[in-house]
């Protein structure tokens, strides 16, 4: 009778105690996916506010560039204009002396430079052309731009892109701005390729050159010099695509930059 | 070789249990320099589980008391318990691992208080088994709490803990009542299913203990 009653105390004990781990355990790992579930959620949600924020931003970047694109225009560049009319209306009634017309001069070339450079720093801060004829003509006007005796900028686009959403083709566009300020400032590069092409649903940017190279870490951790290279990783996040740098000191760099189109985030910003 | 096995014909669950003993010893010699420190003293306890099972095979062949060994090991299991969760570093509390020190140095000396050489050590059993479910709800308050686990099923001491805490529960109450389930004078069918009850939970044991050896290498990926 006694091994009877302890035999079933054992029996019911473990039985007991059994069921209780099984729902411990079944419980802490249930629990913990749908801990990791609402983590993984609330980390996405993050991600999205600062890719929002960062789309605020360069908004807010652009029309402030836009403003002081008008501003001057619209009252230095027509200020100078006036000044320039001016001077010319003086010219005309000033004397033959010439050491005063060839002051005069002096002082109109140094107009026509000011002016020149307003008109430049303008069209830098704006780009009208993207605005009015697409990606492909402004990186044209781009090439062209910066194309001298030293230097060769080649656009290589061979299928049409007027198809991609606004907000990626102002950010190919200043990728492509920043990239070639770099080869040419620090690269000290000869030949500059840009290149555009539509692979199904990518839409890669690629600027190639053949100048001296760079070590990426070391400009990385330079929080100054590495601006314009995470400036351009931020304006990726924004379209959801990511950058590659082909680089190294002493051999040309290739910079790559790429964008799903079938991403949503992309759709959202161009609608 | 016949006095280092149990009779499979007379014993088949104690035999099946020695060879599962090898399983996690196999698995976790082949993949040792991979594994977490705590694994890898699981792996070692093991190893000590087989040595025990053919030594104490060896002297019961020979008719010789083999309980102490039994008892001895209850000890050495406190040892391991402390070592594998003091050394898990799923969590990164020092206080987490100052309890384990503190509480495994306690539960060993009244361990060492009650142990007996003749019979089952009842005392000894018990203890390691309230240490053992004690660590592993403490390991998994833990880890639900720490957030730096990102899929605990593929974290090696969620199947050890679980392989713990189910073996530690299937046996309590066997070994809280061993003086009369398992003593020398309880009638052989009686000590054989409660013993055999108590391999099979080892046996499962085992197994997740395996499978906690074999995710151990999508560790370093996980946290």
């Amino acid at each position: 009778m006694l091994v009877m009653s302890t035999g079933m105390t054992v029996v019911i004990g473990s039985a007991v105690l059994v069921g209780m781990a099984v729902f411990i355990i079944v419980f802490v790992a249930y629990y913990q996916q749908r801990q990791a579930k609402q983590q993984l959620a609330l980390k996405e949600i993050q991600e999205q506010h600062r890719r929002e924020l960062m789309a605020a931003t360069f908004r807010g970047q652009e029309a402030e560039r836009q403003r002081l694109a008008e501003d001057l225009h619209d009252s230095i560049g027509t200020m100078l204009s006036v000044t320039k009319m001016s001077l010319n209306q003086l010219n005309r009634q000033l004397d033959d002396a010439e050491n005063r017309r060839g002051q005069l001069h002096k002082t109109r070339d140094m107009l026509d430079e000011t002016m020149s450079n307003v008109r430049r720093i303008s069209r830098d801060l704006v780009p009208t052309t993207l605005q009015r004829f697409g990606l492909l003509a402004s990186l044209e006007e781009l090439a062209d731009r910066a194309t001298n005796d030293e230097l060769r900028v080649v656009l290589d686009c061979p299928s049409p892109v007027d198809h991609l959403p606004q907000a990626l083709q102002l950010a190919f566009y200043r990728i492509s701005q920043e990239l070639l300020n770099n080869a040419i400032r620090h690269a000290r590069a000869e030949t500059i390729t840009i290149q555009l092409y539509c692979v199904g649903p990518d839409a890669r940017l690629s600027v190639i050159d053949d100048g001296v190279g760079f070590d990426l870490d070391t400009i990385l951790e330079d929080k100054k010099a590495g601006l314009g290279l995470r400036n351009i990783e931020s304006r990726l996040s924004v379209v959801d695509g990511h950058v590659t740098f082909d680089v190294a000191p002493g051999r040309g760099s290739r910079i790559h930059a790429q964008v799903s189109l079938d991403t949503p985030l992309l759709v959202t910003l161009t609608n | 070789m016949h006095q280092f096995f149990t009779p499979y014909q007379e014993y088949p669950v104690a035999f099946v249990a020695e060879l599962i003993t090898l399983l996690p010893v196999v698995l976790g010699s082949f993949y040792f320099r991979s594994l977490n420190h705590d694994i890898r003293f699981l792996v070692v306890l093991f190893f000590l589980f087989f040595i025990r099972d053919i030594s104490s095979n060896f002297l019961a062949y020979f008719q010789i008391n083999n309980l102490f060994i039994y008892n001895l090991f209850s000890i050495l299991e406190l040892v391991f318990l402390s070592l594998i969760f003091c050394y898990d570093d799923t969590i990164k509390v020092e206080n987490y691992r100052r309890v384990i020190r503190w509480l495994g140095i306690a539960c060993i000396l009244a361990s060492v208080f009650l142990y007996t050489r003749s019979d089952f050590s009842t005392g000894d059993f018990v203890i390691v088994r309230l240490y053992g479910i004690f660590l592993t709800i403490f390991f998994f308050e833990r880890a639900l709490s720490d957030v730096a686990v990102k899929n605990i099923v593929k974290y090696p001491m969620f199947w050890v803990a679980s392989g713990f805490l189910l073996y530690f529960c299937g046996t309590f109450f066997i070994f809280l009542l061993s003086s009369e389930v398992l003593s020398s004078h309880a009638e052989k069918d009686t000590f054989t299913l409660y013993w055999d009850t108590n391999l099979i939970f080892y046996i499962i044991f085992c197994l997740l203990s395996s499978v906690g050896i074999y995710v151990n290498r999508y560790a370093n990926n996980i946290s």
